[in-house]
């Protein structure tokens, strides 16, 4: 039990409030057994976030550094507008492209995402269509820039659309990717179309992009994991060093990381892309939420 | 204390964490942290003459980024 004279008279000797006592005691000896032992810090990812944010706000993003550093830091509490009011708690999630945290929940959104559209071509295939697999690259400058990536993307997507011209009903979804720990910005395509030739990729992405390399060759699984496959590094880290992980997430600011292209585009257009990260209705009764005060 | 544009800025309050189930916080008092920096870290205490261990340390609410360093921070003086 809190003596509370004695927590009175050592906030007054310390030249704080009584409710930052609390907070101190809490702090130390842990949020939830407020008077025991548990703690619940994590000074390591604390640190790292830190060294992260550190490079956001030297780019001018401190808003972003702000999330990354308070990511699940804080929940809010949501009450449905239903009869039966049901009680719900949602952390608040950073949601950057980066975080350990958040890359696994991408990874789901973006699953759901597509899968409809991979899910279509695979049970009515088309005469002479299939899935295939085509891996773009470019030139490793040692640095990565917003500029850069747009670019990038504006390159595949004009390749794509030369060499299938000529097709109707083909689709694309790209991914784009760093090498572990460097700045090797490549993308990995799953495009659903007849056979192209490697010659006619490699000059189409040569004329357009000014790079060289180019591979394609048909999905070696089926639908569903040729998608898991090409998602994959949306949920795992492509740097254990911080600062490279700062400077990723500037250059993909403002950049879309996952695209699709002619047919798999239908298909995505409900999705939020990611705007809306919280629940925007009961997932109980399907009612209004709303925020509860804290 | 003053600088030379005025009046110095509340400084950081920092307490030793208690090393076992019996003891309580130390508080040791108000320090401020090198200039152009806007939070402590174990290399700093050290420097300040604090022994290896676990320290809380209460950052004054004028501090710049308010909403981007946390309030409370543990920081650790490693032996």
């Amino acid at each position: 039990m809190i003596n509370v004279l004695q927590a009175t008279a050592e906030a007054n000797e310390w030249g704080i409030p009584l409710k930052e006592w609390m907070e101190l005691r809490a702090y130390v000896h842990g949020n939830v057994d407020a008077f025991g032992d548990v703690d619940l810090g994590d000074p390591a990812d604390e640190e790292w976030r830190g060294q992260v944010a550190q490079v956001l706000i030297e780019n001018g993003l401190a808003p972003k550094a702000n999330r990354y550093i308070e990511c699940c830091r804080y929940g809010v509490r949501i009450q449905c507008k239903g009869p039966d009011a049901h009680q719900l708690f949602s952390p608040l999630y950073c949601d950057l492209r980066y975080c350990p945290r958040c890359g696994p929940r991408q990874f789901a959104r973006l699953i759901e995402k597509h899968s409809p559209a991979i899910a279509s071509v695979s049970k009515r295939r088309k005469r002479g269509y299939a899935l295939r697999e085509i891996t773009f690259t470019s030139v490793n400058t040692g640095a990565l820039s917003s500029p850069q990536v747009k670019k990038f993307n504006r390159d595949v997507r004009k390749t794509l659309k030369k060499v299938l011209r000529r097709y109707a009903d083909w689709g694309a979804i790209w991914c784009d990717e760093v090498g572990f720990n460097n700045t090797n910005l490549h993308a990995h395509v799953l495009v659903y179309a007849p056979y192209i030739e490697q010659s006619a990729l490699a000059d189409a992405w040569q004329k357009i992009s000014g790079h060289s390399v180019v591979y394609i060759k048909k999905a070696h699984v089926n639908g569903p994991k040729a998608l898991i496959h090409l998602l994959k590094y949306v949920s795992k880290l492509p740097a254990d060093d911080p600062e490279i992980i700062g400077q990723l997430e500037v250059a993909f600011h403002k950049c879309c990381r996952v695209h699709a292209l002619g047919v798999f585009y239908d298909f995505s257009g409900d999705d939020t892309d990611n705007t809306e990260s919280e629940w925007t209705t009961c997932p109980h009764c399907g009612a209004e939420l709303e925020r509860l005060g804290n | 204390m003053t600088e030379e544009l005025g009046q110095r800025k509340q400084g950081y309050k920092i307490w030793r964490n208690p090393t076992g189930p019996g003891e309580s916080v130390k508080y040791l008092g108000e320090f401020y942290p090198p200039a152009g920096q806007h939070r402590f870290l174990g290399c700093d205490l050290r420097q300040l003459g604090f022994e290896s261990g676990e320290y809380t340390v209460l950052a004054p609410p004028d501090r710049p980024y308010s909403g981007l360093f946390a309030k409370w921070r543990k920081v650790t003086i490693r032996g």
